[in-house]
């Protein structure tokens, strides 16, 4: 599932932002390019962080963009983007980021293997300090399909 | 025993939420309902305990149910811990 949202295209390594929102527009971006999302899906990311607060950051250094569908979400999609200069949320000692997900849903509860799969990611720190200074999106998705594998 | 995880939208944080706890509960041999909610449902729900993201704090302020805030939602260690020692002392 993870293997199939990700690719040479929704990965974005060692990007740059000047703040979390054009981060969130940096990482929709792809999504909006192969026609998963339509643009006002990016708009209601940001506008889910203006909402409920940073808690989109959800591990120090990593943060989960995605808002309500709203019928702007054509697929279940994913994208990964890693900054080279990582950027603050207000997210206090989980501050700074510097590897974002946009995750796009359709509804409450499609995207479970996804978001599973994710979650194995995520908790493996090592990995995850791998992805961070990656500079090959192939290698990143051999890095995860490998995981995934195991 | 009713736990419901909740984050902003009802599908990102809190399903990972939910998993970690559904994994913690069944490796514990504690039977519960977890449900994934967003912070808008959670107020009008009844549920023995809410499980969020520490930053949502302010969002779920005045709903009348424990509450078990998380820093790291990748970090197990710290669910696992503070779910248990809740339990521990509901016991």
């Amino acid at each position: 599932m993870i293997y199939q949202a990700l690719s040479q295209n929704t990965i974005l390594l060692n990007e740059s932002a000047v703040d979390w929102r054009e981060a969130a527009k940096k990482a929709g971006g792809p999504l909006l390019d192969n026609q998963s999302i339509k643009k006002e899906y990016i708009a209601d990311m940001i506008e889910s962080v203006h909402e409920f607060g940073p808690y989109i950051v959800i591990a120090p250094g990593i943060a989960l963009f995605h808002a309500r569908p709203e019928g702007n979400v054509n697929e279940i999609c994913l994208s990964l983007l890693t900054l080279e200069k990582p950027v603050e949320f207000g997210a206090g000692d989980k501050d700074p980021v510097d590897l974002l997900f946009a995750l796009g849903a359709v509804d409450h509860d499609s995207h479970l293997q996804l978001m599973a799969e994710l979650m194995k990611i995520l908790k493996d720190s090592r990995l995850i300090e791998r992805i961070r200074t990656a500079t090959d999106a192939n290698k990143v998705l051999e890095m995860i399909k490998k995981k995934l594998e195991e | 025993m009713e736990i419901i995880t909740v984050c902003g939208m009802g599908f990102g944080t809190s399903l990972m939420l939910k998993m970690t706890v559904d994994d913690i509960l069944a490796k514990e041999g504690i039977k519960a309902e977890v449900s994934a909610l967003d912070a808008g449902s959670a107020k009008g729900r009844t549920a023995d305990l809410i499980m969020a993201s520490a930053d949502l704090e302010s969002a779920l302020e005045g709903v009348e149910i424990d509450k078990i805030y998380i820093h790291n939602l990748t970090d197990d260690d710290e669910i696992e811990k503070k779910l248990l020692s809740y339990l521990n002392q509901k016991e």
